[in-house]
Formats: C-alpha cells, sequence, structure tokens
C-alpha cells in the first residue's frame, strides 16, 4: 500500500510534487510508484469493461487497458520532450515523464473511482451499445481531468522565459496525444467485446474510432425513438 | 514566531494528509520539539540554540513529511480499496467461483461443492479480515455478488 501514498500526496498536494519534479527530488520513485498505481488501476477498470462478454475477454482487457496509456506515453513523450527543449525548456527527459504520468495517474486513480457505477450498470442493464458509450464516456472525462493536471504541473515546474510558447505546443501536444491514444484505441480493440461474438485478443484494422461513436450513438437514439 | 513554529508551518506545507491527520501529526511533533528543546535547556543551551538542535535532530522538514505520508496516508489508500476490493471480488466471484461452483453441481450428495463455496467465500474474506477499516467495503460487495448471481438466474 505504500505505492499508493503518491496518489494521496499528487491529489492532496500538488504543489509540493511539482517542486519535488523540479527539484528532482526521489523521481524514480515516484515514476515506479506512479507506473504501478496506474497499470493496476487501469488492469482494474479494463476487466471490468471486458465483462460485457467473457473471462477472457476481461483478463485481454485487463492486459490491454494500461498498454493503451502507457504505449501512448511512449509514442508521445519524445514530441513533448524535443518540442520543449527548442523553447528554452530546462526539463530533463524523466522529469517531463514523471509530469505526463502524473497526468496518466490521475487520470488511472479517476477511471477506477468510476469502477463500480461502470460494474453497477453493466450488472443492471447490460445494453451494449450503452455500455460502450458509458465508457468512453468515462475515459473521456477523467483524461480530461487528467490533462489538465499536466498542463498546471508543466506552468508550475517551468517557470523560465518562454512560458507563452510552451503552452501552446503543450496544448498542440495535448490534441496530438488524444488522437494517438484514440487511434490506439482502435488499434488495440475490442476491449469490450460485442455480445455474441467471440473472443479476440485484436480486430482487423480498419474503420475508425469516431465514426464507431456516432454509429453507437445513433442506434441508441434510434432504438429510444 | 518561534524556530519550531517555523518548522510546524513548513511541515504542514509538505504532509498532503488529511486534516485530522495533519492536526494529530502537527500536535505530537510539537510536543516532541518542545520537550526535546526544554531538555536541552536544561542542559544549559539558550531558548533559540535548544530549538535549532532539537529540529536539527528530528530531521529535515521534507524527510519528516514524506516519512509521516508513508505511515499515515490511509484515507486515500481506503478509497482506493474501496473502488478496487468490491470490483475485484465481485469479478472473481462472477468468472471464477460461481462458473467452478457450477461446474460441480453434478456431484450432487457430494459434499464438496459446499467445502470449496466455504472455502471460496473464507478467501474473499481475508483482505477484509487483514484490513481491519475495509470491512465496511462489503457491503457494495455483496450487493455487486447478488446482482451476479441473480444475473445468472435470469
Amino acid at each position: 500500500m505504500e505505492t499508493f501514498t503518491v496518489i494521496e500526496h499528487i491529489l492532496r498536494n500538488r504543489k509540493d510534487f511539482f517542486d519535488e519534479i523540479r527539484a528532482s527530488n526521489e523521481i524514480s520513485s515516484k515514476i515506479r510508484d506512479m507506473l504501478i498505481s496506474s497499470i493496476s488501476f487501469f488492469a482494474l477498470y479494463g476487466a471490468v469493461m471486458g465483462s460485457s462478454n467473457s473471462a477472457l475477454q476481461a483478463l485481454s482487457s485487463a492486459i490491454k487497458l494500461p498498454i493503451l496509456f502507457l504505449i501512448t506515453l511512449v509514442i508521445c513523450l519524445p514530441t513533448l520532450y524535443f518540442f520543449n527543449l527548442l523553447f528554452g525548456s530546462r526539463l530533463t527527459l524523466p522529469q517531463t515523464l514523471a509530469l505526463i504520468l502524473t497526468a496518466i495517474t490521475v487520470t488511472a486513480v479517476l477511471t477506477l473511482s468510476f469502477a463500480p457505477i461502470s460494474l453497477f450498470f453493466w450488472l443492471t442493464a447490460p445494453n451494449y451499445q450503452f455500455f460502450k458509450l458509458l465508457n468512453v464516456a468515462i475515459l473521456t472525462l477523467t483524461g480530461f481531468f487528467g490533462l489538465t493536471f499536466l498542463m498546471s504541473g508543466m506552468s508550475h515546474v517551468q517557470q523560465e522565459d518562454g512560458q507563452m510558447a510552451r503552452g501552446l505546443i503543450l496544448r498542440m501536444w495535448i490534441l496530438i496525444y488524444g488522437f494517438v491514444g484514440t487511434q490506439m484505441a482502435w488499434t488495440l480493440r475490442p476491449f469490450l467485446g460485442a455480445p455474441g461474438y467471440p473472443f479476440q485478443i485484436f480486430r482487423q484494422l480498419g474503420g475508425n474510432f469516431y465514426v464507431n461513436v456516432a454509429e453507437s450513438i445513433w442506434e441508441i437514439l434510434t432504438s429510444i425513438g | 514566531m518561534t524556530q519550531i513554529q517555523t518548522y510546524l508551518r513548513e511541515l504542514r506545507r509538505h504532509l498532503s494528509v488529511d486534516a485530522i491527520t495533519e492536526d494529530e501529526i502537527l500536535r505530537e511533533v510539537h510536543s516532541h520539539l518542545e520537550e526535546s528543546a526544554t531538555a536541552l535547556q536544561a542542559e544549559g543551551f539558550n531558548v533559540q540554540e535548544s530549538q535549532r538542535l532539537a529540529i536539527k535532530r528530528f530531521g529535515d522538514v521534507r524527510e519528516v513529511a514524506r516519512l509521516m505520508r508513508r505511515v499515515h496516508s490511509s484515507s486515500v489508500n481506503e478509497a482506493i480499496l474501496a473502488s478496487y476490493l468490491p470490483v475485484a471480488l465481485t469479478l472473481s466471484f462472477k468468472w471464477i467461483i460461481l462458473p467452478l461452483l457450477a461446474s460441480m453441481g453434478h456431484w450432487q450428495g457430494n459434499p464438496t461443492p459446499i467445502i470449496f463455496g466455504a472455502l471460496a467465500i473464507l478467501a474473499l474474506l481475508v483482505p477484509g479480515l487483514t484490513m481491519h477499516r475495509w470491512r465496511y467495503g462489503y457491503a457494495a460487495w455483496a450487493f455487486f455478488s447478488v446482482i451476479a448471481i441473480a444475473e445468472i438466474g435470469t
């Protein structure tokens, strides 16, 4: 349980946490604790998502959801680091990693807090399209709050010249991160597994995340009408 | 403001624990530092010097705050467990224990399924038996498990 003290530190005293990142104070243990926390929280939420199909899908989603967030991080980290360097940032790569992991950890703990709600809806109203949209909404909401943490962390940690340019870069990076994340989610699907379909680790490539969400909304709306 | 008060103010800034725990820690550290400074004064140090030495012996404020966080950060841990355990236990119940019990259905008249069920429930009770302050989470787990069983019946 000692690993989870990092959560309390981030949520209760983010200023102090960001100060410690700026001072590179125990940064490797912070990164380790945040990784363990976010992997275990996303794994549980992934298991809830996959439960709409089968035990195997639950297990597969428990592995794939943490991978989704971590691979997106690995893909997007160099972009943020080098563009920040270009505009005068003095952050090191581990500091940049720690800041992004802070956002992911906040997203993970908020997502975990929604796990009982998601489970409740799956057990009491097992409608696939509704469950899919519910999970998209939960992950969008928690991702948004996680990224606001990243913005406040970046502006707190980097107080040198060029803050305006770096702020703009961060906003653009968040957009890129969102697009990479959704494409990665689409590539690693299924996370839920449509009812009646056999278990699959991955589906064939093709289609698009946004079109699929729009189709789900349309299906729910037409079923109401 | 005395050196001890300055130290306590700085400690409060780095603690990151809930308000009740924060008050308890600060009260405890305050009385420890005061006692230590008083003992040093009895040895012949003046007020300023005794407080400085007492603080120095107690430790760097960031390090003390870090250690206190490790020992006292239970409220967020409890909240994490309250979300984590009912869901994890319900999923284990739904996907592992109930199917295993169902597969033993043909052993009618044999006590094995009952023994297995009792052992499984006992295993699921372990988190609550070992983490005393989490016991309220069983209400959530029981609720989800009942729905999971009801879902199988429909």
